[in-house]
């Protein structure tokens, strides 16, 4: 495993079911403890391209390596590296989630007291502790989500694979697995998560791939994907008197794009918002501007794919 | 190989938690094997009473009817299914007859002796009862296999004569009997001791040992659909351990299912099973091949429907052709042939050689190498088949 090497490389990536192509050329990289976020609307071929990265479903053409070895359907012990957790519950539902985790991490090769601890730490990270000995068909659906979550953790993968981890749970169960998914990143784990909430996206990835049809579309940070269509952060300032004397000035800020005045405001465009809001704000008070409130409003992916496909992210029904 | 007993482990696990699994492999097979055998155990266990008068009185006759009722005597110690009862009067063994107190009468009419000495044609007349069939079958044969002795003497004596010699002597005549007396007790139907309740506890293992390797089989499909089973092989677990971990598992639950099925009737029926050894082994084969079969039936199922469906019909109808539900030694003809193309019907064939005639491991090798042909044909197919489906 070559530490030059980045922890997953998949390069022109096909997938043919009968007539159709679900997956049509993908290549990426994620790099140590990256999260990179795969968005696409339903049918995209996220599921499709996951399923060939962990080794469950034969690619019709292209490659998969994780620390640089090369991965297939065969079995393959390179594969302990890659921690999987499919969009369903893939779990016994009949069976307690502590069964489940020793079923699974007992086909990870772990055994005994490493066994034990791993679960109790994978449990708490998750935050089912005390309903470890509960059966999966008791378990609220956002429970289930985590448990299934678990399973994928047990074995201490370096690549964790997430397949809309947060399809149809509640708020709160949602809330928490954003938390611990943000956890593992910081700690240094790399993850591949796919999604089609945008705003999951923008909160954990680090760069994101948008996918359509089978084909990869865009790739980059939300920044980079933003400035790939022409979409600028736009900050408005409020206020009634010197404005056009206000847009003059702050039009010549480094990295100021345009300015606009309306009749209580100016909006300015930015390729950083962040970054120019401080010498926007001073340019404001320079002028003798009673500034009664600022704005900043950052362009989302959702706008990103809007450009890139002319579609809506989520159907109607989500 | 771990990975084999990792997922045995866990689907018996599950098994055991499941009623209707449960079920499937304990309760099922008891209870049909009970009903069956209390409601069958008339038949079941097989003793018949033949009448025997005879009118004749010479020395060919007396020979053998002393010769039968003596047999009787000895052989009540071996549990003899057929009782010998000797009647005076053609119209006592008619009476008898109609009474129900046998089952059927061989009359020996007068001038039979003289008959058989003078090389003319005797009759021997058997009285049946038209509802006792195999009664009058078992009589008739008795007294077939008699006229053939006394033909195959009569030669003899016609020959020695001939030549010469001297009229055959008393003992002659009464040692010719034994051979048609030992003929006589293997000819009662099947040789039959085996309990009601030994046979119906085999077959109904044998039927419901399908619905329980059909568990697993239909548990691969559901896991396949709702991802647990991709999830597996996530793990770098070849797919055929995934199907031969759950065949095992649900092979095991078969054997302690068959085991129970032998221990209960054994204690509460106290139903003979034969040679402990022999039983185990042929029960484990019995589930080998059933575990063949199913596996391939399965195997061609798509859906959890179809699995249910082609399991149950496959299952009944090899219960059916394989002779399981009829009594032990009862088949006609058609269904014994019908039969020997199924693992139910060489199965069954192997129990009740065990229970009895009291036959060993040797006594089966043919019914043991036919269910482990079953076992390999299809349990590779059907691997295969499971294999393919697993790994798409
Ligand atoms: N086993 C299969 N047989 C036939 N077609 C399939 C199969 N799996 C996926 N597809 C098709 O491939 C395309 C991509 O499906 P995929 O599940 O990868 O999408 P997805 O991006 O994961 O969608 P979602 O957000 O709804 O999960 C779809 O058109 C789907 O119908
Ligand atoms: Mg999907």
């Amino acid at each position: 495993m070559g530490d030059t090497a980045p922890v997953l490389r998949i390069d022109g990536l096909v997938r043919r079911f009968g007539e159709r192509t679900a997956v049509d050329g993908v290549s990426f990289q994620i790099a140590a403890g990256e999260t990179y976020g795969l968005l696409g609307p339903n049918g995209a071929g996220k599921t499709t391209t996951i399923s060939m990265i962990a080794g469950i479903l034969a690619a019709d053409a292209g490659s998969v390596h994780v620390h640089g070895v090369p991965i297939t359907t065969a079995a393959n012990p390179h594969k302990r590296h890659i921690g999987f957790v499919p969009q369903q519950i893939a779990l016994f539902d009949d069976l307690t989630a502590r069964e489940n985790l020793r079923f699974f991490g007992g086909l990870q090769g772990l055994r005994g007291k490493a066994l034990d601890a791993r679960i109790a730490a994978t449990l708490d990270m998750v935050g089912l502790s005390d309903r470890a000995d509960d059966r999966i068909d008791a378990f609220s659906g956002g429970m289930q989500r985590r448990a299934n979550i678990a399973v994928g953790l047990l074995h201490e993968p370096t690549l964790l694979i997430l397949d809309e981890p947060t399809a149809g749970v509640d708020p709160q169960s949602r809330n928490q697995i954003l938390e611990s998914v943000e956890q593992l990143g910081t700690a240094g784990l790399s993850v591949l998560y796919t999604t089609h909430y945008m705003e999951e996206a923008e909160r954990l990835c680090d760069r994101v791939g948008v996918i359509d049809n089978g084909r990869l579309i865009a790739e980059g940070t939300r920044r980079e994907l933003v400035t790939q269509i022409g979409e600028h952060d736009r900050i408005v300032v409020r206020g009634d008197d010197h404005l056009q004397e206000f847009a003059a000035h702050v039009r010549h800020l480094p990295g100021v794009v345009e300015v606009s005045v309306a009749d209580h405001s100016a909006e300015v465009s930015a390729d950083d918002g962040a970054a120019v809001l401080a010498g926007v704000v001073t340019c404001a008070v320079e002028v003798g501007m009673a500034v009664t409130g600022v704005e900043v409003h950052e362009p989302n992916l959702e706008s990103v794919f809007l450009h890139l496909t002319g579609k809506a992210l989520r159907d109607r029904a989500d | 190989m771990r990975a084999v007993w990792l997922v045995a482990r866990v689907e018996l696990r599950r098994r055991l938690r499941n009623r209707s699994a449960l079920f499937t492999a304990f309760v099922g097979p008891l209870l049909l094997a009970s009903v069956f055998g209390i409601l069958m155990s008339g038949t079941g266990s097989f003793t018949l009473k033949v009448g025997i008068v005879d009118l004749d009185g010479s020395p060919v006759t007396s020979g053998f009817v002393s010769g039968l009722l003596d047999e009787r005597a000895d052989a009540a110690a071996a549990d003899s299914p057929v009782e010998f009862v000797r009647f005076d009067t053609r119209e006592d063994a008619a009476t008898a007859l109609d009474g129900d107190d046998i089952d059927t009468a061989i009359v020996l009419p007068d001038g039979f002796g003289a008959a058989v000495m003078a090389g003319r044609a005797a009759t021997i007349t058997v009285l049946r009862d038209p509802s006792k069939e195999v009664s009058a079958g078992v009589a008739a044969s008795v007294a077939g296999q008699y006229t053939v002795a006394v033909s195959a003497q009569r030669l003899a004596v016609a020959t020695v004569t001939a030549l010469g010699g001297s009229a055959p002597t008393e003992a002659q005549l009464t040692g010719m009997t034994d051979d048609v007396l030992s003929a006589v007790v293997a000819e009662a139907p099947g040789g039959n001791e085996v309990s009601a309740a030994t046979f119906y506890g085999a077959s109904m293992s044998i039927l419901f040992l399908f619905f329980t390797v059909a568990f697993a089989a239909r548990s691969l499909i559901v896991e396949r659909k709702n991802g647990v089973v991709p999830r597996i092989l996530a793990a770098s677990t070849p797919a055929s351990a995934v199907v031969i971990g759950k065949v095992l598992a649900v092979g095991l639950l078969g054997f302690a299912g068959f085991v129970t099925v032998w221990g209960v009737t054994t204690l509460a029926f106290g139903s003979h099973w034969g040679d402990p050894a022999a039983v185990v082994l042929t029960m484990v084969a019995t589930v080998l091949a059933v575990g063949g079969v199913a596996t391939f039936v399965c195997g061609l199922a798509r859906t959890e429907e179809q699995a249910d469906g082609y399991t149950s019909a496959v299952a009944f109808a090899l219960a059916l052709l394989g002779g399981n539900f009829i009594g032990p030694g009862q088949a006609p003809e058609a269904l014994q042939r019908t039969a020997s193309f199924t693992p139910n019907g060489h199965a069954i064939d192997a129990f009740t050689r065990l229970a009895a005639d009291g036959a060993g491991v040797g006594d089966i090798r043919q019914q043991l190498l036919l269910l482990l042909a079953f076992a390999a044909c299809f349990g590779l197919a059907g691997l295969w088949l499971g294999n393919r489906a697993v790994a798409r």
